[in-house]
């Protein structure tokens, strides 16, 4: 096909007109397209915006995806590798030249707000997510979007997306696409799309049927039928024959870069003990009712609300109060409860639905209330200043704590004690955040976050990272953890940790921190294994919810959790099945990309 | 970068900017008109060289991506689409030029520019669309006659409107398409 560019349409019209320019224009005009039709990619132009430090086998893949893979290809690397960056430098590099306008980014419902902050901060490209809006004219109106895989299948959306010509289409943890009778996959190869990248770092899970089903969204013709392609390349579902014409045809759509031959060391994770300590008899007595009330609240479709609740008693005294005023508050005043910072994580839809209906005991609340403020000190703030004057009086430490009221309770309290602090939240724009950094990387010592709006901010010249409360979502902690834990950490990272006997916060931390090897298991590799277990990694803090609210005594709570314990090993096993066969299978493979950046071709 | 460093200074000069260089970095003094549609400020200070902008950060670095740049050539692409010149070389003669910007798929997905150049003293033209495209490794398109096609229908509708605007008589045409 060759195609006339809409804008040249012009010319036929001052032809036929007999409008003409001068020469200066002319050329000027004649220049400017040149320039921005470089034509070769030799050079990768968008290497100069970029502000991040770019890993050689980083721009390699971008530069062999550019060059030789005809901007069609899976991206395979093993965890840890950053494949986000390799799709971010291609994205960049299409955006700079004028190739690319409309492009969606399909990713896990739980890794949006990463991706965006990611392409924001380290490639400065404003990409908006679908949960932004609300309206249906969006997915035509925007031209830089990300989405939830399984928002945009929905059939509303799903209409919509198919009749739009995307420039670049990404999927993310791609190998959810391996099976060619689900909606997700026929949803994907409908789109119509210029540009097509796949990511995942698992691309075999189960046998090679997948792997054939998963190129041919990619290119449909490269393996030929499902017939040709079993008699030629399968010796029985899961070994493959024919292993170098098949690494051939793959090569010629797939990079694959391995840990052991990208030479990167990755920092350890020390996590020692939590920091155990026993709650005063008045901050027992409040969260022992606090248990009571939800309950005695609980009913089937009200699981959220009392979310909310128990989390924030995990956290501090002050958070709690400020959330039982404002229920109490929503409750007189019969208006709906305005969510704050740390109050939800993942599905704010679902969890307002349940704000719309919820009916308290407003007389109980009020006790709780009275109860919480009368309380002045917590015992976790004095164990945290104590276990920082006696091992970190001169480190720097980034605090974590996913509530805004604990943030401003830890700032006051460490401050007073006379440590230089910085504060980092949700409610900071672009310019705050990024004096906040400059100030923890300078003469501030700690840090206390949020969860909001962090990822993607290099944090590593700290390597020390107090958990002050957890949040329920594993993927979250992950996150935290992955802001100083992270290629460029020079040090081992140290994860600190508390856990208050005889509360729901020490069952989720032996579960977490024991069980699941949380601290320890490979970036990555958390979502993977959270699947496997509870469908998706949002549902695990749902189903620790229903644990705690279902159960009519602290026994029964007990047993339950053992079995949610059985089954993350289950899952943790499912998983090593997997990365094992992932592992036979492109053994032998060399998939690393084919050219090196900066040398001929 | 120095053929965008030319470009950038060009095409201010061309709008009647005032320009000041120094040896850190270039001011220029945007006429009103134009920073209004450039959306940028009236006194620039900018800079190609990418260390001497992180050294300073109120200079602004100017490199294909970044913004100023892509409203200028936003700018350029609405301007100076057609041009008669004077053409001097083997044979003197007055010629009506233009550039088509296309794109062709061959291995990797490209775009080109293409110029036309019509003699009009003769009428005749000299049609590098044709000869452009044929360069490109040929052999890989998917199919020849497609393309083919493609090009000839960009041909004829390129000539019809010549020949309207010149009034070119069919018998003309005929003498003229036989002489191709």
């Amino acid at each position: 096909m060759v195609e006339i560019d809409p804008k040249s349409r012009f010319i036929l019209y001052n032809l036929k007109n007999g409008i003409f320019d001068n020469k200066t224009f002319y050329n000027l005009h004649k220049r400017a397209i040149e320039v921005s039709l470089i034509s070769t990619f030799e050079k990768l132009i968008a290497l100069d915006n970029v502000k991040v430090t770019l890993f050689p086998h980083q721009i390699d893949t971008a530069y062999t995806v550019i060059n030789k893979l005809k901007l069609s290809a899976l991206l395979a690397d093993e965890v840890g590798l950053g494949k986000t960056i390799e799709a971010g430098i291609i994205i960049k590099e299409l955006i700079c030249r004028c190739l690319i306008k409309k492009v969606l980014i399909l990713v896990p419902a739980s890794l949006t707000t990463q991706w965006q902050e990611e392409l924001k901060i380290k490639f400065n490209e404003d990409f908006v997510r679908s949960d932004e809006f609300r309206t249906n004219d969006f997915w035509s109106r925007e031209e830089k979007i990300i989405a939830s895989i399984d928002t945009a299948k929905q059939p509303r959306n799903a209409s919509i997306i198919k009749e739009i010509n995307w420039d670049l289409i990404i999927i993310d943890e791609a190998h959810k696409l391996k099976n060619e009778e689900t909606l997700s996959y026929q949803f994907v190869e409908k789109i119509p799309k210029k540009y097509f990248f796949m990511l995942t770092a698992t691309p075999m899970q189960n046998n090679l049927k997948e792997l054939y089903n998963m190129f041919s969204l990619l290119k449909p013709g490269l393996l030929g039928t499902m017939n040709q392609f079993s008699n030629k390349f399968m010796e029985d579902l899961r070994t493959a024959k024919n292993q170098e014409d098949l690494q051939n045809l793959l090569r010629e759509v797939m990079i694959r870069n391995r840990r052991k031959s990208v030479d990167i060391k990755f920092p350890e994770r020390i996590v020692p003990d939590p920091i155990a300590f026993k709650l005063s008899k008045e901050e027992m007595k409040l969260y022992a009712e606090l248990e009571k009330f939800i309950r005695a609240h609980y009913s089937a479709g009200l699981s959220l609300v009392l979310m909310i609740l128990q989390r924030v008693a995990t956290s501090s005294t002050f958070a709690i109060a400020n959330t039982l005023s404002r229920m109490i508050k929503s409750q007189t005043e019969k208006k709906p409860y305005k969510l704050e910072e740390g109050e939800y994580e993942e599905g704010v839809v679902e969890l307002e639905k349940e704000l719309k209906k919820v009916k308290f005991d407003v007389g109980w609340l009020k006790k709780l209330y009275k109860q919480a403020i009368s309380i002045k000190e917590n015992t976790k703030g004095i164990e945290l200043l104590k276990y920082i004057n006696k091992y970190l009086k001169d480190e720097k430490i980034l605090i974590f704590t996913s509530f805004r009221k604990t943030q401003e309770y830890l700032y006051k309290k460490l401050t007073n004690t006379g440590y230089r602090c910085t504060i980092f939240n949700g409610s900071m724009n672009w310019v705050e955040k990024d004096k906040a950094i400059e100030d923890f990387k300078g003469e501030t010592q700690i840090m206390i976050s949020t969860e909001a709006g962090g990822e993607g901010r290099n944090l590593q010249f700290c390597h020390i990272m107090v958990n002050y409360d957890l949040p329920w979502n594993p993927m979250r902690i992950e996150q935290r953890i992955g802001r100083i834990h992270r290629l460029k950490q020079e040090h081992d990272v140290l994860i600190i940790n508390f856990s208050s006997k005889d509360t729901i916060e020490e069952y989720i931390l032996e579960l977490l921190y024991k069980k699941i090897k949380l601290f320890e298991v490979v970036i990555g590799e958390l979502d993977t294994i959270l699947s496997n277990v509870v469908g998706t990694p949002q549902s695990f803090e749902k189903t620790v919810i229903e644990i705690i609210v279902k159960s009519k005594s602290r026994k029964e709570m007990k047993n339950r959790f053992g079995k949610l314990v059985l089954d993350v090993e289950k899952g943790k096993k499912m998983y090593e099945k997997i990365k094992k066969f992932d592992g036979k299978v492109f053994e032998k493979f060399d998939l690393s990309p084919i050219y090196k950046y900066g040398e001929k071709k | 970068m120095n053929e965008l460093k030319e470009f950038v200074l060009d095409y201010f000069k061309a709008n009647n900017a005032k320009i000041l260089e120094s040896r850190k970095q270039i001011t220029i003094q945007v006429p009103k008109r134009l920073f209004t549609k450039l959306n940028c400020e009236q006194i620039l200070n900018i800079t190609f060289d990418k260390d001497l902008a992180e050294k300073n950060p109120d200079i602004d670095f100017i490199a294909i991506g970044s913004a100023l740049l892509n409203k200028i050539l936003e700018s350029c692409e609405k301007r100076g689409l057609t041009v008669v010149k004077q053409y001097k070389g083997k044979k003197k003669f007055e010629g009506l030029e233009f550039n088509f910007r296309v794109t062709f798929e061959s291995v990797d997905k490209k775009e080109k520019l293409i110029s036309y150049l019509i003699d009009l003293k003769n009428k005749t033209f000299n049609d590098k669309l044709m000869k452009e495209l044929w360069k490109v490794d040929n052999k890989k398109f998917n199919s020849l006659t497609e393309i083919e096609e493609d090009i000839k229908k960009i041909d004829k509708e390129i000539d019809n409107i010549v020949y309207q605007l010149y009034n070119i008589t069919s018998e003309e045409i005929k003498i003229i398409e036989e002489g191709v």
